[in-house]
């Protein structure tokens, strides 16, 4: 084997790399010409855009509330009907069985569905008042609870152990526990609140509930969320109470006193207020009340139990909707509920569906009472509720 | 012949330089050797490539966007796509891509759709909000699709060098967009793409 020849002292050092990079570039430029040489088109772009595509807040969509807050001025004198576990006051529900510590019964919760969906929620709290029903040997009341969403148990607060509140004596307490667990209005929507409660009495006594809502905030508005049902399961089988107000069901208010013969009279009315909680700055597109009600017994003779209704914000008249002489409906079941759904274009801003209240005037035409005429009748109401149209830009 | 002894720096990029010019020429020869063997005449001709260029205009409205929008609801927009060089075109694509994301633009089941129609004239517009009535015939140059897309077939131009096809671009946000597309934001781009027509003899 010959041995490889020296390099010639021709080709120095510096000279040897921009052989090689020359050798390189060339070759990287014979491929591309190659390349495009087999691929080559003409092509030409043209741009549109950008283009930005922004949604609303709250897309528009109805949201029924029922009453929650009702009064009865059937005698001219108005009567607090409201939810009994919607408002602090001296409307209370007793546990329908004393209840010790440790027994795992309890009582249910199922909130109202009033709000826009989608929406993150802060600060929730779930609000509980409670107190011992008293009686001799009679405790405290205590509570824990748990918190239900879609079936499934998101969340527990508290213990026999180890109480979420404890009220003292007779004395209604009220007690706010955070329940990060909800962070949307989805769940918000129907959720369900189950509360063990105890009396710690030697001699166990019932409890009595003044309050039970959820309340929180969305980005847009503050809110309260209302029972619509409640279950009591301190016997150990459950009974379940709807609002009367909110479902059509078998669960109906009945009005306290007969109605008006003749004409409907302005201090004798319905009264129930709405709170649906809409955003500040929502564009109100409709509401629509709807009524579902009958006679408490048949109205005979000729006879028919009429209504006309006026819309309130707060205080000051918005509208009316039939009248004295042109009813807004009429019936003579006493065993069939009429469903009225009566539009309210005059409630058209937030401040106004924020403020709702509504009258309804009942009376029996053309007369009641008295020979040949008909007897006098009380109303049945199924429903009384409220579906708020808006949007939020 | 002796070498002259370079210095670095600017000689050896005249080297470089130098080396590369060859490589490209060589390359293209090469070429060459595909062919079979010719025999010419001296007869000469000109040859003149022509021109490929797509453009926008003067209507394109694609750059209004919308605010607040909710489901159901629909914007509308014209472009104008001129075919402005010498040589037909032989297809167009389109590309749709957000700078700004979202689930408007991610969703491809609820999400923002995208469908393309040409009016035989000019769009009639109004608005804004911008609406169009065409008073030709209307043909669709794109069926309803999600929003974003990369090379997008489409169909029905006119591709012809010299004319202009007069497109209406339709945005909907689907009826069943839920609650999750409250309060979102997607800013998307469009790009039309043209491709010359296959080669034909001359």
């Amino acid at each position: 084997m010959r041995p490889r020849a020296p390099r010639s002292s021709a080709e120095p050092p510096s000279i040897r790399r921009p052989v090689r990079w020359g050798a390189v570039i060339g070759s990287a430029l014979a491929s591309f010409a190659v390349v495009s040489v087999s691929l080559a088109g003409l092509s030409s772009l043209a741009t549109g855009g950008p283009q930005t595509i922004v949604s609303k807040r709250i897309f528009p969509g109805p949201r029924s509330v029922p009453a929650q807050d009702f009064r009865d001025a059937s005698s001219g004198t108005e009567a607090n009907k409201s939810d009994q576990e919607s408002y602090a006051d001296a409307v209370v529900v007793q546990t329908g069985t004393a209840i010790a510590s440790g027994t795992n019964r309890y009582l249910e919760y199922t909130m109202n569905s009033g709000r826009p969906g989608g929406l993150s929620v802060s600060s929730p709290v779930f609000n509980f008042r409670l107190a011992s029903s008293g009686g001799a040997q009679s405790g405290n009341a205590c509570f824990w609870f748990d918190v239900r969403s879609g079936g499934s148990v998101i969340g527990t607060h508290g213990s026999y152990a180890s109480a979420a509140g404890c009220s003292t004596g007779t004395t209604q307490t009220s007690f706010s526990t955070a329940i990060p667990e909800v962070t949307s209005t989805d769940q918000v929507n129907g959720l369900v609140v189950r509360v063990y409660p105890w009396e710690t009495g030697t001699k166990t006594k019932t409890v009595d509930v003044d309050t039970a809502t959820v309340s929180g905030s969305t980005p847009y508005a503050a809110f309260t969320a209302y029972e619509i049902q409640s279950v009591d399961d301190t016997s150990g089988t459950p009974a379940t109470t709807p609002w009367s107000l909110a479902t059509v069901d078998a669960t109906t208010y009945s009005a306290a006193s007969n109605w008006p013969s003749a004409a409907p009279v302005t201090t004798k009315y319905l009264k129930p207020t709405f709170e649906p909680f809409v955003p500040t700055g929502s564009v109100v597109t409709g509401a629509t009340l709807t009524n579902v009600w009958r006679a408490s017994a048949a109205v005979t003779n000729g006879g028919t139990l009429c209504y006309y209704l006026e819309t309130f914000n707060g205080a000051t008249s918005l509208g009316t909707h039939g009248s004295a002489g042109s009813p807004q409906a009429c019936t003579n079941s006493g065993t069939t509920f009429t469903t009225d759904t009566v539009s309210l274009p005059e409630v058209n801003t937030v401040a106004k569906a924020n403020a709702l209240v509504i009258k309804l005037y009942y009376w029996i035409s053309p007369l009641c009472g008295g020979g040949g005429n008909p007897g006098c009748v009380k109303s049945v109401t199924d429903r009384a509720q409220v579906t708020f149209s808006y949007y939020l830009d | 012949m002796r070498l002259r002894i370079l210095t670095p720096g600017a000689t050896t990029n005249k080297v470089i330089a130098t080396i590369a010019v060859l490589g490209a020429a060589a390359a293209i020869a090469g070429l060459g050797t595909f062919a079979t063997f010719t025999s010419s005449t001296s007869t000469s001709h000109t040859i003149a490539s022509g021109t490929l260029s797509l453009t926008s205009g003067p209507v394109n409205r694609l750059g209004t966007g919308a605010s607040l929008i909710a489901a159901g609801d629909s914007m509308q927009r014209a472009i104008d796509l001129n075919y402005a060089g010498s040589v037909d075109m032989g297809s167009a694509t389109l590309t749709t891509s957000a700078s700004t994301s979202s689930a408007l633009d991610t969703d491809t089941t609820d999400g923002l759709r995208l469908a393309i129609d040409k009016c035989s004239v000019a769009w009639t517009e109004s608005g804004p909000p911008y609406t169009y009535t065409c008073g030709g015939s209307v043909s669709t140059v794109l069926a309803s699709q999600p929003l974003i897309g990369s090379n997008v077939g489409l169909s029905n131009l006119t591709l012809t060098a010299g004319t202009t096809d007069h497109l209406r671009v339709t945005v909907t946000l689907p009826s069943t967009a839920g609650n999750a597309f409250q309060n979102l934001s997607s800013t998307v781009g469009y790009t039309f793409t043209g491709v010359q027509r296959a080669g034909t003899s001359q």
